[in-house]
């Protein structure tokens, strides 16, 4: 599992024709949760597969890993952080936690150019830090549950 | 012990499948459980948060409290296998005296 | 006959997967076969929960026309999606916990049987 498998077939199919789809699909199923299936858990857990396919394929050995779990720890972090800051805004206009109406977010309908509800937005929002936090701890997961097998 | 295990558990099953008689039928559109909550949670979606996706609107917005607790319960858990699986924490001698 | 089979069929597989997650977890002596256990133990749950939002000739809980006005008996009951969908996740935090506490066992004992964990506990 973790020496660095020489295919260039191998190589070539996972890290340029499949791990690529996989993230744009990922990100497809996020910024669509909110009009089809899909949304932040289910994006975090597709963009995680990809990137744990291309640790799979590449092995751990293979260099530094390009995304240390000290960034992926400041990641999960910052999804939880998006979260509670989408929960305190609107405590702090006067209303309820998490409550998005009161969200300060209407200039983004005159930029997308089409009218959102503040509390669609405020999902949209929610949903990224998710995505975020999600698809971090379960980088994390992979990499510390298989580097253990390393030296023995 | 698999005998005993086997003993305990089939008459389990056979009570569950026995109570089962008692459940709504499958795909029931009377079913307790599908009459009350279900048309609030399709009116406050179309009314208030116009998108689509009813779960999403649910999951994000009508129990966001919930799923911020559930977004914690996973940061949560990453943190515990970085806690429990830190490479400096192990000691690398004691306890492996048996076998290996 | 056919149609009470149709109308019992969740409930008789929520009950073989139950009964067959919790032989797993009491009968098997390797802890990672009790983990597959828990999982599918789950599962029963999941599938029970999903079988219970069926409504007959519903769609999935997805407002797809533009001014139409929803009816409830048009859709499952997204109720039940949305509580498996925290369940699902936090049965995926539960089983990378429980794997990290396996390798944490493995490299202290130096084996994951049950019986012999015991033994080197009890010494």
């Amino acid at each position: 599992m973790t020496e660095q498998h020489d295919s260039i077939i191998l190589n070539f199919v996972v890290r340029v024709l499949l791990v690529p789809f996989i993230f744009v699909f990922g990100v497809y199923v996020l910024v669509h949760g909110e009009a089809s299936p899909g949304g932040g858990f289910q994006a975090g857990a597709i963009v995680a597969a990809g990137l744990v396919l291309a640790r799979l394929t590449t092995g751990s050995e293979h260099g530094e890993r390009r995304i240390s779990t000290r960034v992926l720890l400041w990641l999960a972090s910052a999804g939880i952080g998006i979260y509670v800051l989408a929960g305190i805004v609107p405590l702090l206009a006067g209303v309820n936690f998490l409550d998005y109406a009161a969200l300060p977010v209407e200039w983004f309908n005159a930029v997308a150019g089409h009218e959102r509800t503040n509390r669609a937005m405020g999902i949209f929002i929610v949903e990224v830090g998710i995505f975020i936090g999600v698809f971090s701890v379960l980088v994390i997961l992979y990499d510390h549950l298989t580097e253990r097998f390393t030296d023995d | 012990m698999k005998w005993l295990t086997a003993a305990l558990l089939l008459p389990l099953a056979a009570l569950l499948i026995y109570v089962s008689a008692d459940l709504p039928d499958r795909g029931d559109p009377d079913a307790p459980a599908n009459l009350h909550l279900s048309p609030e949670l399709v009116e406050v979606t179309e009314r208030d948060i116009e998108i689509p996706n009813i779960v999403t609107a649910v999951l994000a917005d009508v129990r966001g409290y919930d799923t911020l607790g559930e977004t914690l319960v996973v940061f949560t858990a990453g943190l515990a296998v970085l806690l429990v699986l830190m490479r400096g924490a192990r000691p690398r001698d004691s306890g492996r005296s048996n076998e290996r | 006959m056919i149609e009470e089979i149709a109308a019992r069929f969740p409930y008789w597989a929520t009950a073989a997967l139950i009964v067959i997650g919790l032989y797993g977890m009491i009968a098997k002596r390797s802890l990672v076969k009790k983990l597959i256990g828990m999982n599918i133990l789950q599962s029963a749950i999941i599938l029970f929960f999903i079988a219970g939002s069926l409504r007959e000739g519903a769609s999935v809980p997805i407002l797809f026309e533009e001014g139409a006005v929803a009816r409830a008996e048009d859709f499952v009951n997204p109720l039940p999606h949305v509580l498996m969908l925290t369940a699902i996740v936090v049965g995926v935090a539960i089983t990378g916990v429980a794997l990290a506490f396996l390798v944490r066992i493995r490299e202290e004992f130096g084996t994951l049987d049950e019986e012999s964990l015991l033994e080197q506990v009890r010494r």
